[in-house]
């Protein structure tokens, strides 16, 4: 049994003459200027299922052919239609092609049929799904398996949105997959950008603070002055800490005076600097993520398919606003910091 | 051959007649598809299946007459709403304009050879 738009389960005669209807359909509207037979096939499976919305079910097949009867045969929707030049001879091809066809076994005519006719959506993610565990299986191979499969994943299931089919939780299964790796791992890579600023912040003052233990911190001479090896030993590390702290100066201020705008213990600052660092450029940055999220959703939707299926504009500017908040908050609070 | 020309010449009327009124029932409000069929069915004479109105929908939202848009339904999935574009609300005023002054001069040559 299968689905039409609007959940209506035929049963295995109507599903049978619909699919019959819906290529008669296809076959009379193709070649006709400025028109998609996708979108007209959707069309006629929304009609049908609205149609059919009381019908029992699995829907008879007699219950279908009253609705098929009202909409009339296809190959009269065309009448008074005339394809356009190009269309024309891909159509005299098609016939020519047909006739040359004719020629060929029964079999192998019902074969290519069965080819041609079955519908893209599942065969796509049959594909998909198939693709994918051979990436998986082989390891080696992911890197380009998960890519093909990913842009099989997203045709499956554009082709299903086209025909106005809505996925199925087994479906999903087979097309999610790979678009779900690929839209995560970009997702933990825009949300987490932020986290890199922190640990460059966290990484620079902790240098800072060992840096300037180093210099700076007390190192007493030797408890017993009779003890020349420690003695000389003493002498040797506070010539190098003179020579070395020289060298170093410009270094060595810079290091007191970024310690100097950190208000905590050194033990902790460099945490402190990379939790600072890190709420500043997470509110910079989500903020412009949500501008563009609010100004352009239809993107973050495909970009972040299907993690993202239910994101809205409004939800972009929410996060924009909150973000202009904490970063307004962030930024006096680093003004007032500058100035100490 | 008399039912051949008769055949085909309303085939001809009709085409042209359906276009105006797909544009025509629109003008108003933005309209499901499925209910545009059934209220352009309901005009005797005008269509003879109730889905010829879908290949015009599709042509027309192609050359940008109409657009569409998915709106959540209590009674199942999104529905497709069909509405004109500035640019059908534009032509569609001008071919009520063509169709008028075809309506009445058919009309006089018609009430001519009348005795």
């Amino acid at each position: 049994m299968t689905d039409v738009r609007g959940g209506v389960e035929l049963g295995p005669d109507a599903e049978a003459r619909l699919g019959g209807y819906l290529a008669d359909v296809r076959a009379a509207v193709a070649g006709l200027p400025g028109v998609s037979p996708d979108e007209i096939e959707a069309d006629v499976r929304e009609h049908v299922g609205h149609e059919l919305r009381d019908a029992p079910r699995p829907v008879p097949a007699a219950a279908l052919e009253a609705v098929l009867a009202r909409l009339g045969p296809p190959a009269g929707w065309a009448a008074g239609e005339r394809p356009d030049r190009l269309r024309r001879v891909g159509l005299a091809v098609q016939q020519w092609a047909r006739g040359a066809r004719a020629s060929v076994g029964a079999r192998l005519r019902a074969a290519r049929e069965a080819v041609w006719n079955g519908p893209d959506d599942w065969r796509l993610a049959y594909l998909t799904f198939g693709v994918f565990a051979v990436g998986v299986l082989t390891v080696i191979a992911f890197p380009v398996c998960l890519v093909v499969s990913y842009l099989l994943g997203r045709a499956g299931a554009a082709a299903a949105r086209e025909k106005g089919v809505e996925l199925g939780a087994a479906r999903k299964w087979l097309l999610y997959p790979p678009a779900v790796v690929v839209s995560g791992v970009l997702l933990v890579a825009v949300v987490g950008l932020p986290l890199a600023a922190g640990g460059w912040a966290w990484d620079r003052v902790d240098t800072a603070v060992h840096r300037v233990a180093l210099f700076d911190g007390p190192d007493p001479p030797p408890a017993d002055p009779r003890d020349r090896q420690a003695v000389r030993e003493w002498q040797e590390r506070q010539a190098s800490r003179q020579a070395l702290r020289q060298r170093k100066a410009p270094q060595l201020e810079d290091d007191r005076r970024l310690l100097a705008v950190v208000p905590v213990d050194p033990r902790w600052a460099p945490a402190a600097a990379g939790a600072f660092v890190g709420v500043g450029a997470g509110a910079l940055w989500w903020g412009l993520f949500g501008v563009a999220g609010g100004l352009f959703p239809g993107a973050v939707r495909g970009v972040f398919f299907p993690l993202a299926g239910r994101f809205r504009a409004r939800y972009g500017w929410v996060l924009a606003v909150l973000c202009a908040g904490a970063l307004a908050a962030w930024g006096a609070a680093a003004y007032e910091l500058a100035g100490r | 051959m008399d039912a051949d020309l008769l055949g085909n010449w309303t085939t001809q009327l009709r085409k042209g007649l359906l276009e105006l009124c797909v544009l025509a029932t629109l003008r108003g409000e933005r309209m499901y598809g499925y209910d545009l069929a059934k209220r352009l069915s309901g005009v005797a004479g005008l269509v003879t299946g109730e889905g010829t109105i879908y290949p015009i929908l599709s042509r027309f939202k192609k050359d940008g007459l109409v657009e569409t848009e998915l709106a959540e339904s209590p009674d199942g999935p999104a529905r497709k709403y069909y509405r004109l574009t500035p640019r059908g609300r534009a032509l569609l005023g001008k071919m009520l304009a063509a169709w008028a002054e075809v309506r009445d001069g058919v009309d006089r040559v018609a009430g001519e050879g009348q005795p």
